[in-house]
């Protein structure tokens, strides 16, 4: 799923990416670093990155990292 | 008290396998929601950190997980790895910090163990291996 993404982004080169958190139910670290990973190559592209649906367990485990300063969370329909 | 032992072999998929034991095997205590998901993510954090940076991801290694409650709703988690081992466990245990930035990592996972649990240890020696100790008190169960 890591490398669909990575290559979805990079060759569809999008305005905005939102990661829809709908039916994630666990994330850790490893979910922290993938965020991040994407930040930076979505920043490279003049890409906004924008996450939707999250709970408050993944507001908790992402808030520790201080991504939330860098990622806005987005409400989707 | 009771407890269990897992040995499961250093794949990335049996994170979610032990993790998802973890909880089935500490049912009796009627953790709530939070608390499961609190044990979820320490074990997977835990297990990873064997697989990842203990074993370099060699799956002909294997990981322990033991874990053990009393029925005051003491849980202890121990996972353990015979592998490279921590040479600098302050630096490790540092936010955001990572020695493997290029796999993506963030360097968080020993930060929200940390977090999660009451008390947290780890035992580490260079080629001898790593083990976490972690204690959580579940609040669903204290009497």
């Amino acid at each position: 799923m890591k490398d669909e993404c990575i290559l979805s982004i990079q060759s569809n080169q999008p305005k905005k990416v939102i990661l829809d958190f709908r039916c994630v139910d666990f994330v850790d670290s490893t979910g922290i670093g993938f965020i991040l990973a994407r930040y930076k190559q979505c920043r490279l592209l003049q890409c906004e990155l924008t996450l939707a649906n999250l709970s408050p367990a993944h507001r908790t485990i992402l808030g520790m990292s201080g991504l939330f300063q860098l990622i806005k969370e987005e409400v989707l329909e | 008290m009771n407890k269990v032992t897992f040995q499961f072999k250093s794949l990335m998929e049996n994170e979610s396998f032990a993790r998802i034991s973890a909880c089935a095997f500490l049912m009796p205590l009627n953790p709530n929601v939070e608390e499961i998901t609190e044990i979820k993510t320490i074990v997977s954090e835990a297990v990873t950190n064997a697989i990842l940076h203990g074993y370099d991801n060699d799956p002909s290694q294997m990981v322990t997980l033991e874990i053990g409650y009393d029925y005051h709703g003491c849980v202890t988690i121990l996972v353990s790895d015979e592998g490279r081992g921590i040479e600098d466990i302050d630096l490790a245990m540092e936010p955001l910090y990572t020695s493997k930035q290029e796999q993506e990592r963030s360097g968080m996972g020993m930060t929200i163990m940390q977090t999660f649990s009451d008390s947290f240890n780890i035992y580490s020696k260079k080629d001898e291996g790593t083990t976490v100790v972690i204690q959580k008190q579940l609040q669903s169960t204290q009497e």
